[in-house]
């Protein structure tokens, strides 16, 4: 009896779990937005470009960018007009994961424009098309780099010409890493073999980020790349320094974060104090308090939604030890992609950069300096030498007498007096 | 190669098919070999070549012993020390010569020395160990290489533990019998248990507590609080998690590994702790260090010296730091303590007039309370945090800034007590004292509907797994915090 039990068990056991594998591959429906905001994977696959204005991910609209070559050239720096009616190259493009926003140029009908883009999508661009200068980092290198300012200002030098971003929202230093060693496949198969030069905006929370979904999720995207590449397999699986081995999460795909973990809402703003914006990224303040920042920052403790202190250790041996290793691993590969390397000290506000131990923030820095070398620049200025103030990370809010206060993501004039420091530093052959 | 990560499960699933296949007993046996050096050969080739090698060398000595028994004593003396020096080097040599350093500071040239450990290493070599002293007093036979090498590599405990003696192996290992289906269900329920422990309980608290004590100086009285208790319940998720699951896979594969773990945070006194705590490793401490120390000596003073000094051994096993040290010398004094109140049941006579429930959760949460300390020190980096975790504690220090979530955390401690309320046994008896008339009846309704209790067992089991897999995406699984002992 005890034997029909057990087999039955058994049985039920196998056939729950093969249940349960296969429902987790499903893609789960996204529900419906409202018909103020759109869905922004509904709209790729229709082929169409999304943009939207400065924190309002939802409110944005359609475009073609056939229609609007000013986009083009200010998202694709560099790049022939070809490239905008290459439909083979974009029907690729569209079948990656937008997941990353480049400043647009100002029009009357949006003050701020962001385009939304494909982080993989741009490594098709690269394949066909080649480039000439790279730029790496996470949301604070893309949100603070206008593309058209910047390749205009460093185009008066002959040698830089396309630019293109492989940046990625919490694109963390490991993926920087990963992504360099598909350039280096990739610039195999073209007759420049080295980049003229990779610019790395460097995010402090690089140096001991812990194991998170956000690695899970780059890990995937990555590892999926390779596969859909053959020629890049063998490297996916024979780099077991860089590159983790498949997980449960790839078997089951649950989107815990999406479906089960609660959106939190956010408290009413109050009067002289900076609060938590807990559905997104910073601060809510009151348009009238928008001179106080300095004052109401000292009492404020540091927050980020995607930084809220338990995935960034202090100042230990440990961290310290990984900040080393990573920023090593990735200077090893870059230096295999590019005749010169920039990099340079992401600009934020106190209030993002103090989610790490002032003693690590230093230890940072002086690793960074301790890297410059004839071919390797740095760059470790401090927010304020970018004559960048509080005003410059203050976006308007979701009401007409509130604001947001975006720790580490400037606005639009803080975005200009980065991108001119950047661009001219970079002038200058990475002197400062 | 990590048993909570799907590549285990793609050398477990086909081992385990291929064992019920094969009908030759030396097939099955080269198969568990087979799968065993891959299981470790995935750790990296370096810890692969110290392995084998740590397994010709213990056995070349066992053979000279058996071939030349006149010098018995010497071949053994020379196989345990290979082991025992071997450990000592990767695992001692780094931090030997930084405390060196402080007296001779350009010794190896000021530098640290940085030493690769082979993964396992403590417990493959206590397990080596174990085996030949048991030689030497004839309390084990001799084997083969082939025997040997299996009984130092079978997969499901070599990593992490259970340690295993011969005399539990051998005969399971010289039959290999194909495993019943009652066997293989009990193994897949195992399995599912301890993985749901390793991800619900332990994973879920991996970030909180490791935020909290890297930088342990921002946080206030409560949060150091929740660590230490997430900590606490942490440790215990996890290695009972691991060894839940390497018994499940050792019963898929028909072979039965020891208990280790039986409710330990319910244990009333220091000893009884060390009776349901890692059961293995305490006997094999009692039999190996404890006993050959105190000798045939009658001197008290020297039962409680031995008594101290077998806990701080066993505390610098886990690690070379001073603070796995001082947390052994912890667990230690508890056990003089206990000795020196002749029985922990002269302290509760002293609580007459307390109903036994009273005093038995007073023990409890008295010994709790130590055990919960003794993490602290067993956890803390260096004495720097021990410091601040206690100064800002007796402080009343309030959060600086925002704590990470720790929902998970509370739900991890509720979930770990309630595991070993539910499954806390007499240790004599082996009956479980709340839930054993469930098990009757359970075992009972078995008999009686079979079919039909066998799919809600599955259906439970698979909702268990399901459940551990999404929250182990959510989480991401972290590694066997034994490991690296």
């Amino acid at each position: 009896m005890s034997s029909i039990f057990a087999k039955a068990a058994i049985i039920s056991f196998i056939i729950n779990i093969s249940v349960f594998i296969v429902i987790s591959q499903i893609k789960p429906n996204t529900p419906q937005n409202d018909s103020n905001t759109v869905n922004i994977e509904n709209i790729k696959t229709s082929g169409l470009w999304w943009l939207y204005p400065a924190l309002h991910e939802t409110t944005g609209r359609t475009i073609r960018l056939q229609e609007r070559p000013d986009l083009f050239h200010a998202a694709f720096a560099g790049y022939p007009i070809t490239l905008l009616y290459d439909e083979q190259l974009w029907n690729k493009y569209f079948k990656f994961t937008f997941d990353f926003d480049l400043r647009m140029p100002a029009s009357t009908q949006m003050n701020d424009p962001f385009l939304m883009m494909s982080w993989l999508g741009n490594l098709e661009i690269l394949k066909k098309y080649g480039a000439d200068t790279l730029i790496f980092g996470s949301s604070e290198a893309h949100r603070e780099l206008m593309p058209d300012l910047f390749s205009k200002s460093i185009s008066t030098l002959n040698n830089y010409k396309k630019f293109l971003f492989l940046t990625r929202f919490g694109m963390l230093q490991e993926s920087v890493t990963k992504m360099a060693l598909i350039v280096k496949e990739i610039k195999k198969t073209q007759e420049k073999k080295k980049l003229d030069s990779v610019v790395v905006g460097y995010s402090f929370w690089w140096a001991d980020f812990q194991e998170t979904a956000e690695i899970q999720e780059q890990n995937i995207l990555l590892k999926n790349y390779f596969e859909q590449h053959g020629h890049l397999k063998w490297l996916y699986y024979n780099g077991p320094t860089l590159f983790n081995v498949p997980t449960w999460g790839d078997i089951a795909k649950i989107r815990y974060l999406l479906f089960i973990r609660p959106r939190p809402r956010s408290p009413p703003p109050i009067k002289g104090k900076l609060i938590k914006d807990l559905g997104d990224n910073g601060y809510l303040l009151f348009k009238d308090d928008v001179n106080q920042i300095a004052e109401m920052a000292k009492y404020t403790p540091p927050y980020s939604s995607a930084l809220q202190g338990q995935k960034l250790r202090g100042c230990t041996q440990e961290s310290i030890y990984n900040a080393k290793k990573r920023y090593k691993q990735m200077l090893i590969a870059l230096n295999e992609i590019a005749e010169k390397i920039y990099i340079y000290l992401t600009p934020v506000t106190p209030l993002h950069s103090d989610h790490a131990h002032p003693c690590l923030r230093d230890y940072v820095k002086k690793m960074l300096v301790e890297s410059a070398s004839t071919n390797i620049k740095i760059k470790v200025s401090e927010w304020e030498d970018y004559g960048l103030t509080w005003q410059d990370f203050v976006f308007d809010g979701n009401t007409p007498e509130t604001m947001r206060l975006d720790p580490n993501h400037t606005n639009r004039s803080g975005a200009e007096k980065v991108t001119k420091a950047i661009s001219h530093w970079i002038k200058l052959g990475g002197r400062q | 190669m990590i048993y909570s990560n799907p590549e285990f499960l793609i050398l477990l699933i086909p081992t385990a098919l291929l064992f019920l296949l094969l009908n030759s007993y030396s097939l099955r046996f080269y198969l568990l070999l087979i799968s065993s050096l891959l299981f470790y050969a995935w750790a990296g080739i370096f810890d692969t070549i110290v392995f084998v090698s740590v397994i010709l060398f213990s056995w070349l000595s066992l053979w000279a012993a058996h071939k030349w028994p006149l010098y018995k004593k010497l071949f053994v003396t020379v196989g345990i020390s290979i082991m025992t020096l071997h450990l000592f080097f990767w695992k001692y040599t780094p931090w030997l010569t930084e405390q060196l350093q402080f007296i001779f500071p350009n010794l190896n040239g000021g530098k640290k020395l940085e030493l690769p450990l082979p993964i396992g290493i403590s417990f493959f070599t206590l397990q080596g160990i174990g085996y030949l002293v048991d030689y030497a007093k004839g309390k084990a036979s001799f084997i083969s290489l082939k025997e040997f090498a299996f009984f130092k590599s079978f997969f499901p405990q070599l990593v992490a533990g259970p340690i295993i003696r011969m005399r539990q192996i051998l005969p399971q290992m010289q039959v290999l019998e194909k495993p019943q289906a009652d066997q293989i269900l009990d193994g897949i329920a195992l399995f599912c248990f301890g993985f749901f422990k390793k991800i619900m309980i332990a994973d879920s608290c991996a970030y909180f507590v490791d935020t909290v004590f890297a930088n342990p100086i921002v946080y206030g009285r409560g949060t150091l609080f929740l660590a230490l208790m997430g900590f606490t319940v942490q440790v215990w998720g996890d290695f009972s998690g691991y060894t839940t699951m390497g018994r499940g896979a050792g019963k898929i594969l028909g072979i039965e590994l020891p208990e280790n773990f039986l409710s330990p945070y319910l244990a009333s006194s220091p000893s009884e702790f060390w009776r349901r705590w890692h059961i293995t490793l305490s006997e094999w401490i009692r039999d190996y260090i404890h006993i050959p120390l105190r000798g045939r000596s009658r001197s008290e003073l020297r039962a409680l010296a031995v008594l101290a000094l077998t806990m701080v051994i066993s505390g610098l096993w886990h690690g070379a730091n001073w603070t796995f040290m001082i947390c052994g010398l912890i667990h230690g004094l508890l056990l003089v303590v206990e000795r020196l109140l002749l029985s922990w049941k002269t302290l509760q006579s002293r609580l007459e007039g307390w109903s036994y429930l009273v005093k038995k959760i007073f023990n409890i949460v008295l010994l709790q309370s130590c055990i919960i300390f003794a993490w602290l020190i067993f956890r803390a980096d260096s004495f720097y945090v021990i410091k601040i975790f206690i100064s800002n504690f007796l402080s009343g220090a309030k959060d600086q800034i925002v704590t990470p979530p720790s929902g998970h955390v509370y739900l991890s401690i509720f979930l770990c007590y309630l595991i070993q309320i539910i499954f806390y046994t007499q240790l004599k008896s082996g009956k479980y004292v709340f839930i054993e008339n469930l098990k009757n009846k359970f075992e009972h309704l078995k008999t009686s509907r079979p079919l039909l209790m066998g799919l809600f067992w599955g259906g439970l089991l698979s909702t268990l797994f399901a459940l551990s897999l999404v929250f182990r995406y959510a989480n991401t699984s972290q590694r066997f915090i034994y490991f690296k002992f």
